[in-house]
């Protein structure tokens, strides 16, 4: 239980009011490892569905477009920033002594590599063209030679008789 | 699209690569382009995205068949489609 000094409910706050007790049910009767369980759970199956709309939106859609881009990045961001939470949450709880420690390991290494999962999916989709070790140099270097400028008219190929 | 509204250029890259290619498959190439230059959007050639280098470079990049499986990718700026690779999807696309 909680003390408050002000009213519990909203609205201007009167001189006269006296300290209220406030019963925060929810965050006391519940264990911490549960609310991290289900925040686990509802991550997983936020990351699932959030796979289903890159394939439907970005990776299978012939008519893909630089707003489906930004929605996936932005996607990717967020589901990267709240498993990197997840794993603090998990991490501090067992820094609490918590008796769980096992468990709470477990969950850290299955947020870990969906991490992972999801840090490769960004890195391939949205990284550096040059640190794609499975895009063939030819393609890189063509898009060096097109940056700057370094283009010769297809004419010549199209003029010249086959061998 | 008229013909005359494109400029179809290549790379150096493009080059080298099409000079490996079997005179079978120059002149397959050839023949296309000629029909590219007519219609360089045309479905009739399989034009399509390809959607990760086009991620990757923050601008489309398209490529038509030739044959089964011999692609060119090209991107277009302005006026000007350049042609940037040729080969099979993965010596192209990886």
């Amino acid at each position: 239980m909680i003390e408050v000094a002000e009213p519990f409910s909203s609205g201007v706050v009167r001189a006269t009011a006296r300290p209220k007790v406030v019963h925060l049910w929810r965050a006391t009767e519940e264990d911490q490892f549960s609310v991290l369980e289900r925040r686990f759970a509802d991550w997983i199956n936020r990351t699932s569905t959030g796979e289903d709309m890159f394939k439907k939106h970005v990776y299978d859609n012939p008519k893909m477009n630089f707003l489906d881009l930004r929605q996936h990045r932005s996607g990717l961001y967020g589901l990267l920033a709240e498993g990197e939470e997840l794993a603090v949450d998990f991490i501090v709880l067992k820094a609490k002594d918590h008796p769980k420690k096992t468990e709470i390991d477990n969950f850290v290494i299955v947020v870990d590599q969906k991490l992972n999962e999801l840090r490769k999916v960004l890195y391939a989709w949205h990284g550096d063209l040059d640190d794609q070790d499975d895009i063939p140099q030819s393609f890189k270097d063509a898009i060096h030679e097109l940056e700057r400028g370094e283009t010769e008219p297809l004419d010549d190929i199209l003029e010249e008789k086959t061998a | 699209m008229a013909e005359q509204q494109w400029v179809f250029k290549r790379t150096r890259t493009f080059r080298k690569k099409f000079d490996t290619l079997s005179s079978d498959q120059q002149s397959k190439a050839r023949e296309r382009f000629r029909e590219w230059r007519k219609e360089p959007f045309s479905q009739a050639l399989g034009v399509h995205k390809i959607n990760r280098l086009s991620a990757l470079l923050r601008r489309t990049i398209r490529a038509i068949h030739v044959e089964k499986n011999l692609v060119v990718t090209f991107a277009v700026a302005g006026k000007e489609i350049t042609s940037l690779d040729i080969g099979t999807e993965k010596e192209v696309y990886g």
